[in-house]
């Protein structure tokens, strides 16, 4: 009974706000020394320690006021004050244990289910008729078992980087899995390609090579990599039943090019699913930024064939090809599927008057062809299932559709738990003080005249 | 009886969904199926004019007033085919009167990208639009497998499209921000799902 005592007072409480305190001043020094909320929340807020505090404070919080019993009517405000703490304790911990958080990618004119669970990890396979999903643990080594053949997580690296080399070096063309090609230097095209397997290639150096395709119709899948005299890059890929796709590739900078295998899940790979691996290489890097910004590397078998792949929280990178083209590849992040198809038609920049300096963003969202909401930073739009979404982050590029990234969080408490706890302290608190005041008014009043009389 | 009352009901509400069908470029359409959709004032006449082949002739025409007609206008493509630039549609409408004043701007909504070009002469004004589908989009659905009839709708919601509001400057004035808000609520019936 002691111990139960001892942890329904006030001394508890206050031994509790010192740890609490002791706790947040760790993780304001851990968050200004890394410049990373995460870490400091990973270590501090997040920390076993510290959601055991929080429990005590329940705890604390119940007995104090179970220790009251028998109940009494002047005890009503105080029993709703410590009812209203312990649900919104309660809501914290739901919201911890059960809440969601991710990011769902809109361009204008395109429909989403698919939320991006943040700090979250899977491995996700696609082959032309299914799709699969692992979900990974941080660290954790493992054998996929479910997966279509033998895939095995070998190793993580903390944090990588993605690099592309040049399709032409020292007059050769690069592409992984192949030797390196000899350029030939013609004004006609060849009369054979340069090499020739499941597709033919040809490797040439041109000023124009585009018009060299006027009297160019290949019967089978065919690159045409060209050299320009400026250092530039050009590549053309025929495929019988599909349009021709070309790209030029400037010399300074990265620039992906996207092709479709016959709509293979409705969106691009690389060249080198049509052909092993493009030259591209993975690059462990021991300094490690802010933990927000590290995007670790994982090393997996698939099938007899070791792949590394960088983290892509947003899956805005292409997928990459395994198991000889055969299925792709992605090391991203868990995906919810929303109950509701969120829909965006627009998305735009609010500037300043006469300025084009924008001070806010903006963006139309339909959920299931419901009514249209404009959402943006401040503006919140709740669904019927709960979900809040708000808007994160626009990108705009001359010639294309704006793409938006929505922010969506659900606290499955919030409405059972966490506002009905907060409604019923501020009515307990204001109990409280109107009880305090009625008794300290009744105490303080003059006696009545039957009171004089027994007096 | 029910028709009725849904019709008055219907009028009623300030605001009208139409839906417009798209239109093929030269091989057989089998079905014009609803491609487009916008959300128009109700006071607002639509005359919907199906045109398969012509591109020649509106896909659908909005009366304003009686003194504003904006028209719509859709360019199929075969697979393979280029999409007509927006800049080449907005070349073409700068040549069709001496504007004493002209804006071009570029626009985006919708998946669909292009140039808002402005113009207006003496007495008359011209509001008009030249759109084509992202990049991204147009790929997406060019090689989105389906059936032959569904990959025909592709091929139409791949077309690019013009929508031109012409009217007496000083009416086309007194309704810019009207038109331009109902304008931006065109869009394809269906969203394009990329992943």
């Amino acid at each position: 009974m002691r111990m139960i005592r001892w942890l329904g007072s006030y001394r508890f409480a206050i031994l509790l706000l010192v740890c609490v305190l002791l706790f947040v001043i760790t993780g304001t020094i851990i968050e200004e020394k890394s410049g990373s909320h995460s870490l400091a929340a990973s270590w501090v807020y997040e920390s076993p320690l510290f959601l055991a505090l929080l429990a005590g404070f329940f705890v604390n919080i119940l007995l104090s006021a179970l220790l009251r019993y028998p109940f009494r009517v002047r005890h009503l405000p105080f029993l709703m004050t410590h009812l209203g703490l312990l649900m919104i304790l309660s809501g914290v911990f739901v919201k911890t244990l059960f809440g969601t958080q991710g990011a769902l990618f809109l361009k204008e004119g395109t429909a989403s289910n698919s939320l991006l669970l943040s700090k979250s990890y899977a491995l996700h396979l696609e082959s032309k008729e299914m799709r699969y999903s692992f979900p990974l643990k941080e660290g954790e080594v493992q054998t996929l078992t479910d997966a279509p053949f033998p895939l095995k997580v070998l190793a993580w690296y903390p944090h990588g980087e993605e690099r592309f080399d040049r399709w032409f070096q020292n007059d050769q063309l690069l592409i992984a899995g192949l030797p390196p090609l000899e350029v030939l230097k013609t004004n006609t095209f060849p009369p054979h390609p340069t090499f020739r397997g499941e597709i033919d290639i040809y490797a040439i150096e041109h000023n124009d090579p585009k018009s060299l395709l006027q009297s160019f119709h290949p019967a089978r899948p065919t690159l045409i990599a060209a050299q320009l005299p400026s250092g530039d890059e050009w590549l053309s890929f025929f495929s019988p039943n599909q349009e021709p796709i070309e790209a030029t590739f400037p010399q300074s900078g990265a620039h992906p090019l996207v092709l479709f295998d016959g709509g293979f899940g409705g969106y691009g790979v690389t060249f080198a699913d049509f052909y092993s691996k493009i030259h591209r290489r993975l690059v462990s890097i021991e300094s490690l930024p802010k933990k927000e910004e590290r995007r670790p590397i994982l090393r997996v078998l698939a099938g007899s064939e070791v792949v590394d792949l960088l983290y892509d929280p947003n899956h805005q990178a292409l997928m990459w090809p395994c198991m000889e083209g055969h299925y792709l590849i992605r090391f991203g992040s868990q995906i919810l599927t929303l109950p509701e198809m969120v829909r965006m038609r627009e998305a735009r920049a609010l500037a300043y008057p006469e300025s084009d300096e924008p001070f806010s963003y903006e963006c139309a969202i339909r959920l299931d062809e419901g009514e249209e909401k404009w959402i943006s930073m401040n503006r919140v739009h709740e669904s019927k299932s709960g979900h809040r979404f708000y808007l994160s982050q626009l990108t705009e590029r001359a010639g294309q559709a704006r793409q938006v990234q929505l922010i969506v969080n659900r606290d499955p408490a919030k409405r059972f738990l966490v506002t009905p706890g907060g409604i019923i302290l501020a009515l307990g608190i204001f109990g409280v003080f109107w009880w305090k005041k009625r008794s300290s008014s009744s105490s303080s009043s003059p006696p009545s005249s039957s009171e004089r009389t027994k007096s | 009886m029910f028709t009725l009352v849904t019709s008055l009901l219907l009028a009623l509400l300030p605001f009208q969904e139409i839906q417009i069908p798209g239109r093929a470029e030269g091989e057989p359409c089998w079905v014009l199926r609803p491609t487009y959709r916008m959300t128009l004032p109700s006071s607002w006449q639509v005359t919907m004019t199906p045109a398969p082949f012509d591109t020649r002739l509106p896909i659908a025409t909005v009366s304003i007033d009686k003194e504003i007609s904006l028209a719509i206008h859709s360019f199929p493509r075969r697979a393979g085919q280029e999409p007509i630039p927006p800049s080449a549609q907005v070349d073409r409408w700068r040549l069709q009167e001496n504007f004493l004043h002209e804006l071009i701007e570029p626009v985006s909504w919708g998946g669909f990208t292009g140039l808002y070009f402005e113009g207006q002469s003496k007495s008359r004004a011209v509001y008009a639009w030249a759109l084509q589908l992202d990049e991204e989009l147009d790929i997406h659905l060019a090689l989105t497998t389906g059936s032959i009839e569904e990959k025909e709708h592709f091929q139409q919601m791949r077309s690019t499209i013009t929508l031109k509001a012409t009217g007496p400057a000083m009416v086309m004035e007194a309704k810019r921000a009207q038109l331009h808000q109902a304008i931006k609520q065109f869009e394809l019936l269906q969203p394009i799902v990329l992943q």
